[in-house]
């Protein structure tokens, strides 16, 4: 869950405004600590696909996985029948980015200010594969029973789960960093604004205008 | 897409966004609180009535339209596609303030002939662009976009897209939706955002609620009426629209209104979109299949179609050729091509040329040979000018003053004349002495018989002139004019040869008679 803070929308707009230098040194600031998860998730991708799921490569000679092939068939937004993603470690950590701009507000409200993500398709199954099922979906009709266990079990999951929408925040690569990270990072973060909002509020005041002049 | 993502910190900003929403709400009830305050004083019972009848008939035509499209949909195998279409038009009927009584009707046709429901809605998005372009309504414009789907262009010369006929019968169905789409992108949501648009937003906001109002009416009266008979129901139609006015208020439509969402400003649209998820796994199969098989359909259908484009083209290209093969016995044809192995000008080659381009129907060769004919026409006018604007010349001898051949003679006869009697005269002057000094000459002009020494006329005893002073080499006194001078020799004229011999003879003859023979040249002509 993400962290709640008040008045950085504000405070950045403001920066922008008046203090485009500050703006930058924030931003700046926070994409050093971003820079650091995003390295650390990055580390975490193997480079074939894992748990000896040789099938799964995108390079792999003999029965790779497609999509016929794959039981798991999906539709993208055209309708039109999609390939099942296939492992590209490069792919995946090219996937793995980081925002700094604050989005749209989301269904409850909440707009969020800076985040990473794992986007590419093969990297999100990586990522959260096993989280519903850990031991396979229980009512696969596979002729194999043991192979849904063996593709989600592609290594432990770190991080915590809480109740509710959005409380699983366990994974094996961004997650996983966040987590070992142990909120130093955040910290950070925290930090770069505390110091930006000081600096600007003393610019702001008549009395720092005093004295600099 | 997968959307795995850590947001590491977020801040509420619902609150402005919901007051946003509360102001709007609240401002669309003043206005509807106004605009019923307004009906109220305004319309009476009457216009209400008439109002209310409108409604009907408006749901009647709306109803019908959408269930034509729904079975058209449904004949096509693209039944699931249905509520993902109604919402489709619903939406683009708010966004562009575009009628859905244009809408499912330029759908129907783009559908009916794709057989592709999501293209269909693109080539609809294209049709209002180009509709919003250039005036024409957008059921036109999807019927000539649904007809070049099918490789009819011709409906797309009128649109101006920089493109002529033969162009456009030669480029694909995606070359020429390209080139509209570059002409036309975007003219839509411009002229939604204009005020026109923006009254048309309301029209058919306003034409939607009259709708709506209208569907309930007929289930009202449908349930009213016992039966359900809708006939008996409009009889009594009166009777409800003036029910119908005391319970309209603003606080039911306010109520009414909070269930919806306020996508586009002051017209709601439904919440959640529809997507093609079934609740359940086995219904979501299900839709998927008869998307995959849809899709195959139209596939098909447009693979039939380029295939059958194919084969028209083939056939038109085989009778072309068959028409090459046929001019070779063509007699015009070979009656051109004697005529220009010929003696002929260059304006008639030109002409000749061109027909022969006309008659194989070769178009560029036409266009050359009429441009060549053109320019030779021109120099050929050019020239017909300039030799009309030539004058003819001036007669150069006019202004000389020429004497006449008699009159030269005249004057010279005269000048002759007098010439002849000055010089007798100056000869008859002079002394005897002097006449001497001249040598005998006399003068021939203006002389006479007498002054020349001539003493008789003819006969043998004419004395001739003298010729004391005669020169012979062009110096001293020349003969007159006339005058011949003749010699005679007499006696015999002997060849060199003959006078040698001759002379042989006599010596020879000397010898023989014993005479002397003396060798002195009185001896020898002697002898001869």
């Amino acid at each position: 869950m993400p962290v709640e803070v008040k008045g950085v929308i504000a405070l950045r707009k403001a920066l922008n405004a008046y203090a485009p230098d500050l703006a930058k040194e924030l931003t700046d600031e926070i994409t050093k600590s971003l820079k650091v998860i995003q390295k650390d998730a990055r580390g975490f991708i193997p480079s074939m696909a894992p748990n000896n799921l040789y099938n799964w490569n995108d390079q792999a000679k003999g029965r790779q996985i497609t999509a016929k092939t794959s039981m798991f068939r999906t539709f993208n937004t055209e309708g039109r029948l999609r390939m099942f993603p296939l492992y590209n470690a490069a792919e995946i950590k090219r996937g793995i980015v980081y925002r700094t701009g604050y989005g749209k507000p989301n269904a409850r409200g909440f707009r969020s200010l800076f985040r990473v993500r794992n986007k590419s398709a093969a990297g999100a199954i990586y990522e959260t594969a096993g989280r519903t099922h850990p031991n396979g979906d229980p009512r696969s009709k596979s002729n194999n029973p043991n192979a849904g266990a063996r593709f989600v079990q592609q290594g432990p999951l770190y991080g915590r789960k809480k109740a509710g929408a959005g409380g699983d925040m366990r994974g094996r690569a961004i997650f996983r960093a966040w987590e070992q990270d142990e909120g130093k990072q955040l910290v950070h973060i925290m930090q770069a604004i505390e110091n930006t909002r000081v600096k600007f509020n003393k610019r702001a005041t008549v009395s720092s205008s005093r004295e600099s002049a | 897409m997968s959307n795995v993502v850590i947001d590491i910190a977020a801040e509420f900003t619902g609150k402005k966004a919901f007051k946003q929403a509360d102001s709007a709400a609240k401002k669309l009830t003043k206005t509807i609180g106004d605009v019923a305050k307004g009906f109220g004083v305004a319309f009476g019972a009457r216009a209400l009535a008439q109002y209310s009848k409108q409604a009907v008939l408006a749901f009647a035509a709306d109803d019908k339209a959408a269930r034509v499209l729904s079975r058209t949909l449904n004949n096509l195998g693209l039944a699931f596609a249905d509520p993902a279409v109604k919402t489709f038009i619903s939406d683009l009927e708010k966004q562009y303030g575009v009628l859905d009584d244009f809408l499912r009707p330029a759908y129907q046709k783009l559908v009916t002939t794709t057989g592709n429901w999501r293209k269909s809605q693109e080539l609809l998005k294209t049709a209002l662009d180009l509709s919003a372009q250039s005036g024409v309504d957008v059921v036109s414009v999807a019927d000539d976009i649904a007809r070049a789907f099918a490789g009819n262009t011709k409906g797309l010369q009128k649109y101006g897209l920089g493109l002529s006929k033969a162009q456009l019968s030669a480029m694909s169905f995606e070359e020429v939706l390209a080139r509209i789409t570059k002409i036309s992108n975007g003219q839509a949501a411009l002229a939604a955002e204009t005020y026109t648009g923006k009254l048309d937003k309301l029209n058919v906001a306003a034409a939607n609620a009259s709708e709506t109002i209208g569907g309930a009416l007929i289930d009202a009266f449908a349930t009213f009426a016992g039966n359900g008979s809708i006939d008996k129901a409009t009889a009594k139609i009166d009777f409800f629209s003036k029910l119908l006015a005391t319970i309209i208020s603003p606080k039911l439509m306010a109520e009414a209104l909070s269930q919806v969402d306020f996508k586009f400003g002051i017209i709601p649209t439904m919440k959640t979109p529809l997507t093609n998820r079934s609740k359940s796994p086995a219904g979501t199969y299900a839709r998927n299949q008869a998307e995959i098989k849809a899709a195959a359909a139209a596939k098909k259908q447009q693979a039939d179609l380029l295939a059958s484009n194919k084969k028209t083209l083939k056939s038109q290209q085989d009778a072309l050729k068959l028409a090459k093969a046929k001019a070779i016995f063509d007699l015009q044809k070979i009656q051109i091509e004697a005529a220009l192995k010929g003696k002929i000008s260059e304006e008639d080659r030109i002409r000749l040329k061109l027909m022969q381009a006309i008659e194989s129907e070769n178009i560029d060769q036409i266009d050359k040979y009429t441009k060549m004919l053109d320019d030779a026409q021109k120099n050929t006018e050019k020239l017909v000018s300039t030799l009309q604007n030539i004058k003819p010349l001036d007669n150069i001898f006019k202004n000389w003053n020429i004497m006449s051949v008699k009159e030269q003679l005249d004057t010279l006869e005269g000048y002759f004349k007098s010439f002849a009697g000055s010089a007798a005269s100056a000869f008859a002057s002079l002394g005897a002495a002097q006449k001497a000094a001249l040598g005998g000459y006399v003068p021939f002009v203006g002389a006479t018989n007498a002054s020349l020494g001539i003493t008789s006329n003819g006969g043998a005893t004419t004395s001739t002139p003298s010729t004391v002073g005669l020169g012979t080499s062009g110096t001293g006194n020349q003969l007159p004019v006339g005058v011949t001078i003749n010699t005679n020799i007499e006696g015999s004229i002997i060849a060199e040869n003959d006078l040698n011999e001759a002379i042989n003879k006599a010596l020879a003859a000397s010898g023989w008679a014993g005479t002397a023979i003396g060798y002195s040249r009185q001896a020898v002509i002697t002898a001869v």
